[in-house]
């Protein structure tokens, strides 16, 4: 019995060492299908280069030929609007924070999508050069940044800032106490996103509410501007 | 005679002081359309190339400038940030004037037709370049005792050109990173296991890197196969990746529509109730008869939160069967 088992164990065992693996190469299965005309086993550069016509489509190399150009221009738009370019936010009172919106609309977007970003290109500042400052929120200590809201109630937390609403908001504006400063393009801040869409064609509408609260040596007009940025997906 | 002359006299100081003091401010709405919204260009050195656009103004009456700007990618989830001044041996006019226009007055329902012209030198080097065709509106003057932000719009049109002299392009993407994004995984070797609980969402990550000198429009799919599901597919639509830069490689709208400034994006999320072992495969390529390059990965997904809630029932069970026994 234990003569007929060696037997058993030992030839398979043998037969595994010394038999050689041969895998024949699958070029085809269920998800991929390779076709390919020649295999050069000794090329050592890939080749990369292909015409225009991959891109613009087929029969356009003779036109390149003869011309020198192709432009290829999708038949859309890039439509928006503010409804208003001039957010009053009123006469300065010291510790009391004032609040004015406006709202941006894609009224068509290209077919690929859009961006949208924000950027205010100096502080808040009078002819003297007085500044109100971006806002730290700073409620509970929490303080916020250009790129993440906290609350700002504190009627004692000075500066300038904005909220946003609308879809796709970033998710750090949980509700409208929710407050962030402005990047700025004087000190070389990068715009701010405010939202984008991959080409949805619905009109999409962010409202953006900027607060002043100044502190209680400052008195005139002040003033900034700020640029909506609105640019088609590439 | 006397009331009348004394109410007229107060009415009159009333009005003078009123209007004395208060500057009038007129918030203006701004409605501007940009025909069209971006154009791709292939050129020979040595051609000149005359686009048509349209700017009309369905709001205020405002004053706009126009300008060309080059732009950069800024990350790989397509975020673009525009030049301060133009630079580059490419030569741009505006209506046959300067890359800058004056700045314009346009009126409600104006359209205003313009032609950019585009001169690519003799000898410019074979490659992409990529500008911005801008339009600029005017802030609002300031106005006095008040506090007030004055908004501008910055609205572009891309240019996408390519230099060749003989129509030929590169096409070389690459996958850079395909994989699971999971909480847990456990490296045995050169590979990453990646565990996910059943019922959790799966994200899974396609970046994939354009190395060559010209822009490629990349697609392709995503095939998930399972132990239950058998084989899912996902399509990935066409996207432009810019030459010598990253793209996340997008599948499904939600994900896209959750946009951020931090790489915090999904290519996918796999929905629904995963059991066991999962292969994942993409396959990219850049149009038809241009190569295609292959990803896989995997991960395995249990029942672990219910694993957990089961052992504590069994626990809880035991632990009280014990002591009403005693």
């Amino acid at each position: 019995m234990f003569k007929h088992f060696t037997v058993f164990l030992l030839l398979p065992l043998i037969s595994f060492l010394l038999s050689t693996s041969s895998h024949g190469a699958d070029l085809q299965s269920p998800r991929y299908r390779m076709e390919v005309s020649d295999i050069d086993i000794n090329l050592k550069q890939q080749l990369s280069f292909y015409t225009i016509e991959s891109r613009f489509g087929p029969n356009w190399q003779d036109f390149y030929e003869l011309q020198g150009y192709i432009v290829k221009s999708p038949p859309d738009s890039l439509k928006v609007s503010l409804s208003q370019n001039l957010i009053n936010l009123g006469e300065i009172k010291p510790t009391k924070g004032f609040t004015n919106a406006t709202s941006l609309t894609l009224l068509e977007s290209p077919k690929k999508g859009y961006q949208a970003y924000i950027i205010q290109l100096y502080p808040l500042k009078n002819a003297k050069g007085d500044i109100i400052s971006a806002s730290e929120c700073a409620d509970n200590r929490q303080k916020c940044n250009i790129s993440l809201a906290k609350p700002w109630i504190s009627n004692t937390a000075y500066g300038f800032g904005y909220n946003q609403s609308g879809p796709n908001s970033p998710s750090d504006f949980k509700n409208s106490t929710y407050f962030r400063p402005l990047p700025n393009e004087n000190r070389g801040d990068f715009p701010n996103f405010l939202y984008s869409s991959a080409g949805k064609n619905v009109s999409e509408q962010t409202k953006i509410i900027f607060k002043v609260n100044p502190p209680d040596f400052l008195a005139g007009t002040f003033e900034t501007v700020v640029n909506f940025i609105v640019l088609p997906n590439y | 005679m006397k009331n009348v002359i004394k109410y007229f006299l107060i009415s009159f100081i009333c009005v003078t002081c009123f209007m004395l003091h208060v500057t009038w401010v007129n918030a203006e709405e701004l409605k501007l359309e940009l025909i069209p919204s971006s154009i791709e260009i292939a050129a020979k050195p040595n051609s000149s190339i005359n686009l048509q656009y349209a700017l009309t103004n369905k709001g205020d009456p405002l004053v706009v400038k126009i300008e060309v700007l080059p732009f950069e990618i800024k990350d790989s989830t397509g975020q673009v940030v525009l030049g301060n001044r133009l630079e580059g041996l490419i030569g741009f006019t505006i209506d046959s004037q300067d890359s800058r226009s004056e700045p314009m007055l346009l009126k409600t329902n104006e359209i205003k037709r313009f032609t950019l012209g585009i001169q690519v030198p003799e000898g410019l080097p074979e490659q992409d370049y990529y500008y911005s065709l801008v339009i600029v509106t005017n802030p609002p003057p300031i106005p006095e005792g008040i506090v007030s932000v004055r908004a501008k719009i910055t609205l572009a049109s891309h240019l996408l050109i390519t230099i060749s002299s003989n129509g030929q392009i590169q096409i070389k993407p690459k996958i850079t990173l395909f994989e699971p994004r999971s909480q847990f995984n456990l490296k045995i070797g050169n590979a990453t296991v990646h565990f996910f609980d059943s019922s959790s969402s799966i994200p899974i990550v396609l970046l994939v890197d354009n190395t060559g000198k010209n822009l490629i429009q990349a697609e392709g799919m995503i095939a998930e196969k399972g132990f239950l599901t058998g084989v899912k597919k996902y399509e990935v639509k066409s996207q432009t990746i810019l030459a010598e830069s990253q793209r996340l490689l997008i599948v499904d709208s939600a994900s896209a529509n959750k946009l951020t400034n931090q790489l915090t994006n999904n290519s996918l999320v796999l929905k629904g109730f995963h059991i066991g072992l999962y292969d994942v495969s993409a396959s990219v390529n850049s149009g038809k008869g241009t190569p295609g390059v292959y990803g896989k990965t995997f991960f395995i997904a249990l029942p672990f939160k219910l694993l957990l809630v089961l052992i504590l029932i069994i626990f809880i069970s035991v632990f009280l069967y014990k002591r009403f026994k005693k």
